[in-house]
C-alpha cells in the first residue's frame, strides 16, 4: 500500500468520472450509494482487479451464539458452487482464470475478497454475486467442511503453539464469547452447530449495506461502481452493528501450561500495546524491529549470544479485534534454561526502556519501508489496506493531510514511545509451555490452557 | 566527537561513492552478467539500479550430501562460519545477514550499503578460512543447533519416518541425507569433526558468489580482485551424489506413530523420463504436468479424490525435478473419516496412472499451458524473480535457466511432449507408501 500512498494524499471525487488519475486512493460514491476506496492502477504487467468488502459483526460478543458457525459459514461458502455450476466446476474456473473468491470472518466484522485479471470479469463475477446472493447451503458439504473443522480442532491440540496462544487469550479476555470465537477449540459447540445456524449467520451479516468496500486494479471508477452496485443489489438491509467492547486483563503474570509430551519449551512475553494515535504504531513496529531483529539485537543478544538458551527470538504485534492491541516475543529455549531466560529477557527489556538505542535507525526504518513498499504493490494487499482503513478505529482518515508512512516515523517518536507508553517488564504477561513444571517453580501452573483463567 | 559534523561527512562520503559508483556503472545494462574471477567457481552480478541496497550471497556447492561424517554436520559448520560473518564490521551496523544449508549448497549473505561493499565481500570470503572458532562458543553452538532442531522439527511425529522413507525412496543416496541431522548425531558434533569437514567443502573454486546493486563489471572484478584469500586447497574433494540407476520398487508400510493425531498417507513416485532434449526442455513439461495433476483441471487428482469419490479430506501434491532426469510426484493425503487409508492409496495411484496411460485432455494442457506461461513472463523483467531463479539453481546444483529461456520453452512445449513426459511414469520407477496411523 505505502508505494501507492506515500506520494499522494486522498483525493475526492463525487462527481461524474473523469480519467482516473493513476495509483491514487479515490473515494467514490456508487450510483446506489455505497462508499468505495478505489485505486486505478495503470501499469506494465499489473492486469488484476481486486474487491474486498466487509460487514460489521457483534457475533462474537453475543454469549448465546454459537462460536463455531462463523468459521463453518466461512468454509461452507468458500467450498460450494453455485446454483448453476458445482463446486468442482468454480474451482476449475476460478483455477483456470486465475482468480480467487473468498469468504472470511473476523472478531469485528464478515467479509468477501476475491480477484480476477480484468479481461476475465464477465466469468468471475457472475460467479461471485451468485455465491454472494443465493449462497448453496448443501447438507452434503456441510457434513464435510465440519469434519474438516473438527480435524482442525484435533490437529491443533497437541500443538504446543496452539496451546500457549490459548492459555494467553484464557488469560487476557477471560471465558467470554470473543475468546471462544478466536481460540475456536471448543468441540462441543462445533458439534452443536447446524446448517440453520449457518444460514441465520449469512441473513444476519451480508446485507446491502457493507461497512467498507474497496476496489483496486485496472478498473475506472465508473466500472468499480457499476460492479459493486451490481454485486449489492438484491440484497437485504440489515442493521447490524459492529461491537468491539471486551474487557481485557493485561496485568503481569507467569504461566506455565504442562504439556507432559512436549518435546521441547516455548516461551512468551505479552504485553498491552495500545496506541491513541495511529502514528505510534509505525513507531511501535520499528522499536519491535529495533529490541529483536538481528543477533545483535537486545533480545537475541541476551538470550543467544549471551544465555546460548534459544536459537532465536521473534517479536511483532497482533489484535485480538479494533480495540485490543498487544505486542508479543516468542521463542522456543532449553527447559533448563526457563527462570534464567525470563530473568534476562526482562533486564534486556527494562534496560531497553529505560534508554532505547537502536544502531543505524534511519536504516532499519529505510529497510523496513521499503519492505512495506514491496507487499504495497501487491494488488490484492493494497485492497486489503484500504478495506482496513475503513475499519480500524485508528486509521488515518481522508482529512488528514496526508497519510503518515514509515518513513516519517523518526527516533524520538519510537524512544518516547518506548519509554513512555510500553508496559514495565513487571507487567508483562509471560506464559511458558513445555514437559517440566518444575522448570518454572513460581508460575502458575496449569494442566490446561483452560485453566489459565485461574490465574487471573 | 561533533556529530554534526560527522553527519556532514558522513553524507558527502555516501554521496562521493554513490556518484563513482554511478560514474563507472554506465556500461553495465541491467540484468545478470556472469563474470570470470578468481578464484571463484562463478561470480554474477545483477546489475539493479533500482535495489534498495546492494546483497552479497555466496554458496558452496557442496551441502548435506557432500558430508561424510555425523547426519547435519554441514549445517553446525554453517552456524560457525557465519558467526564469523555476523562480527564483521559491517555486520554489526545493523545490516541484515543470514546463512543456510541444503542438500547440495551451504549459503551465506548479507546486505550492504555502498561504502560497506569491500568488507561485506571480505566477511563472507572468511568463511573459507581455517575454523578457528572458540571452543566455548562452539560446544554452546551445539545447543543453539538443538534448539533450531526443536524448532523446526521438534512436535512433528513424522519427521524421523520420513527421513527412512526418503532413504528407501532414493535407494540410500546421499540425497536422502536429513540436512539438519537428528538429535543424537547433533549432540555428537565437535569443533575438530567441523573443521575436518569445513576444510574439505568451503573451497571457493567451489562457491558462486551473486552480488545485486547498481554494479559495473569492472569495478566489481577490481574490487575481488583485491580481497584477502585462502590459500587454495592442496586437492580437490569430491564426492559423489548422484542417484544410480532406478531400481523398480514398490514399498508398502503401515507405521503407528506416536502423537500423531490423525491418518496420513505419504505417497512417493520417483520415476526416470528419458524423453526430454534438455534439462530445460524436462523443467517445462514437468510444470504444465503439474499444473494439472493436482488441480480440478480433467485429468488431475483434485475432483476425483475431493468431489467425486469424497475420499480425501486433503491433500498436497508436489511433482519435481530430483536429480538429472528422475522426477518425483510426492502426495501427502489424509482420508476422510469412512475411507480407509488403501482405499486412498488406491485411488491416488488409480488416477495418476489413468492419467499417464490416456495423457492430459487438451483443454486442461491450453490452460495449464497458459497458467504457466502468466507465471513465467519475461516482460517486465522482474529482478526478483530472476534473482529467486538464479540463487536455487546454484543451490540445487542446477544449472541457471533464465526466465525468459524457460518461457520460450514453455511456448515450444506440445501437449504431445507432455503426454510423453507423463507415459515415463510408467516405465522404471520406485513406489514408496506409508500408511501413517496414530498409536493407541
Amino acid at each position: 500500500m505505502f508505494r501507492y500512498l506515500i506520494a499522494f494524499s486522498t483525493l475526492i471525487f463525487l462527481g461524474a468520472c473523469q480519467s482516473d488519475p493513476n495509483s491514487v486512493v479515490q473515494d467514490i460514491i456508487s450510483d446506489d450509494g455505497h462508499a468505495i476506496k478505489h485505486m486505478y492502477v495503470d501499469e506494465t504487467g499489473v492486469t488484476d482487479i481486486s474487491v474486498v468488502i466487509s460487514w460489521p459483526s457483534n457475533w462474537s460478543y453475543d454469549d448465546a451464539k454459537n462460536q463455531a458457525v462463523p468459521y463453518l459459514g466461512a468454509s461452507l461458502f468458500n467450498s460450494v458452487g453455485t446454483a448453476a455450476m458445482p463446486p468442482q466446476d468454480v474451482a476449475s474456473l476460478l483455477s483456470d482464470k486465475n482468480s480467487r473468491i473468498g469468504f472470511f470472518n473476523t472478531a469485528d466484522y464478515v467479509g468477501i475478497e476475491f480477484e480476477f485479471p480484468n479481461n476475465y470479469e464477465n466469468d468471475i463475477v457472475p460467479v461471485v454475486q451468485a455465491k454472494l446472493k443465493d449462497p448453496q447451503f448443501d447438507p452434503r458439504w456441510f457434513k464435510k467442511v465440519k469434519s474438516d473443522l473438527r480435524t482442525y480442532q484435533t490437529n491443533t491440540r497437541k500443538d504446543i503453539y496452539a496451546q500457549t496462544y490459548r492459555a494467553v487469550r484464557y488469560f487476557i479476555l477471560g471465558e467470554g464469547p470473543l475468546q471462544r470465537n478466536l481460540s475456536f477449540d471448543n468441540t462441543n459447540e462445533l458439534e452443536r452447530a447446524t446448517l440453520d445456524d449457518v444460514k441465520s449467520w449469512y441473513a444476519s451479516h451480508f446485507s446491502s449495506k457493507p461497512m467498507a468496500i474497496s476496489v483496486v486494479g485496472p478498473i475506472s471508477s465508473k466500472n468499480a461502481k457499476t460492479l459493486v452496485d451490481d454485486l449489492l443489489r438484491g440484497l437485504p438491509e440489515i442493521a447490524t452493528v459492529a461491537s468491539n467492547k471486551v474487557d481485557t486483563n493485561f496485568e503481569g503474570t507467569q504461566i506455565y501450561v504442562h504439556q507432559p509430551d512436549a518435546e521441547k519449551t516455548v516461551l512468551t512475553f505479552i504485553g498491552d500495546n495500545w496506541v491513541s494515535d495511529y502514528r505510534d504504531k509505525y513507531a511501535d513496529l520499528l522499536a519491535l524491529r529495533g529490541f529483536s531483529q538481528g543477533l545483535d539485537s537486545p533480545l537475541n543478544k541476551a538470550i543467544r549470544n549471551e544465555l546460548r538458551a534459544s536459537y532465536g527470538f521473534s517479536a511483532d504485534g497482533f489484535r485480538y479485534n479494533t480495540s485490543t492491541r498487544a505486542f508479543y516475543f516468542v521463542g522456543e529455549i532449553e527447559g533448563a534454561k526457563l527462570a534464567e531466560t525470563i530473568d534476562v529477557v526482562k533486564m534486556a527489556y527494562d534496560a531497553f526502556k529505560a534508554d532505547p538505542e537502536i544502531p543505524e535507525f534511519a536504516a532499519l526504518r529505510d529497510r523496513t519501508s521499503e519492505e512495506a513498499a514491496d507487499q504495497g504493490a501487491y494488488i490484492d494487499a493494497t485492497a486489503r489496506s484500504l478495506n482496513w482503513i475503513q475499519i480500524d478505529p485508528l486509521a488515518p482518515t481522508p482529512d488528514d493531510d496526508n497519510y503518515f508512512y514509515i518513513d516519517e516515523t523518526d527516533f524520538d517518536r519510537v524512544k518516547n514511545r518506548i519509554k513512555l507508553d510500553w508496559p514495565d517488564a513487571n507487567d508483562l504477561v509471560i506464559v511458558a509451555t513445555g514437559p517440566n513444571p518444575t522448570d518454572l517453580s513460581n508460575a502458575c501452573v496449569v494442566s490446561d490452557a483452560r485453566d489459565a483463567l485461574g490465574c487471573r | 566527537m561533533n556529530f554534526r559534523y560527522l553527519t556532514v561527512f558522513t553524507f558527502l562520503g555516501v554521496l562521493i561513492a554513490g556518484l563513482w559508483f554511478h560514474s563507472q556503472n554506465q556500461h553495465t545494462p541491467q540484468g545478470i552478467h556472469k563474470l570470470d574471477v578468481a578464484p571463484f567457481d562463478a561470480v554474477y552480478i545483477v546489475n539493479d539500479d533500482d535495489f534498495f541496497d546492494y546483497q552479497v550471497d555466496l554458496i558452496y556447492r557442496s551441502g548435506e550430501a557432500h558430508n561424510d561424517s555425523l547426519d547435519g554436520l554441514p549445517h553446525y559448520i554453517e552456524h560457525l562460519a557465519a558467526d564469523r560473518v555476523a562480527k564483521s564490521t559491517s555486520a554489526q551496523q545493523n545490516r541484515h545477514s543470514n546463512a543456510w544449508t541444503s542438500g547440495t549448497g551451504t549459503g551465506y549473505w548479507q546486505s550492504a550499503t555502498i561504502n560497506q561493499l569491500r568488507d561485506t565481500i571480505q566477511a563472507l570470503v572468511n568463511t573459507a578460512m581455517p575454523l578457528d572458532s572458540d571452543p566455548e562458543f562452539a560446544k554452546t553452538e551445539i545447543d543453539i543447533v538443538l534448539r533450531e532442531y526443536d524448532e523446526r522439527l521438534g512436535g512433528d511425529p513424522l519427521h524421523l519416518h520420513r527421513n527412512a522413507g526418503m532413504a528407501v525412496l532414493l535407494q540410500d543416496a546421499a540425497l536422502a541425507r536429513p540436512v539438519i541431522g537428528t538429535k543424537s548425531s547433533i549432540e555428537q558434533f565437535s569443533l575438530e569433526a567441523a573443521q575436518a569437514l569445513h576444510a574439505k567443502t568451503h573451497d571457493l573454486s567451489n562457491a558462486v558468489l551473486i552480488i545485486r546493486g547498481a554494479l559495473d563489471e569492472t569495478s566489481i572484478t577490481q574490487l575481488l580482485q583485491n580481497l584477502d584469500y585462502p590459500p587454495s586447497p592442496a586437492s580437490k574433494f569430491h564426492r559423489d551424489i548422484s542417484i544410480p540407476a532406478l531400481m523398480p520398487i514398490r514399498d508398502v508400510a503401515q507405521i503407528d506413530v506416536d502423537k500423531l493425531d490423525q491418518r496420513i498417507l505419504h505417497f512417493d513416485w520417483l520415476y526416470q523420463v528419458d524423453v526430454c532434449d534438455s534439462a530445460l526442455d524436462c523443467e517445462a513439461r514437468n510444470l504444465i504436468a503439474a499444473k494439472v495433476l493436482f488441480s480440478t483441471r480433467a485429468g488431475g487428482l483434485t475432483t476425483p479424490l475431493q468431489y467425486d469419490e469424497f475420499v480425501a479430506n486433503g491433500f498436497e501434491g508436489y511433482q519435481y525435478l530430483m536429480w538429472d532426469t528422475a522426477f518425483a510426484v510426492t502426495i501427502y493425503a489424509s482420508p476422510e473419516p469412512d475411507v480407509s487409508l488403501d482405499t486412498l492409496a488406491d485411488r491416488i495411484e488409480t488416477h495418476l496412472r489413468a492419467t499417464a496411460e490416456n495423457g492430459l485432455p487438451k483443454a486442461s494442457f491450453d490452460a495449464a499451458k497458459a497458467d504457466a506461461l502468466a507465471d513465467y513472463t519475461p516482460v517486465p523483467f522482474d529482478t526478483d524473480d530472476e534473482v529467486a531463479r538464479l540463487t536455487t539453481a546454484i543451490s540445487y546444483a542446477n544449472d541457471y535457466r533464465s526466465i525468459s529461456a524457460l518461457h520460450t520453452q514453455l511456448e515450444n512445449t506440445t501437449l504431445d511432449d507432455v503426454n510423453a513426459y507423463l507415459r515415463s511414469m510408467l516405465g522404471s520407477s520406485r513406489i514408496v507408501i506409508r500408511k501413517y496411523m496414530p498409536a493407541e
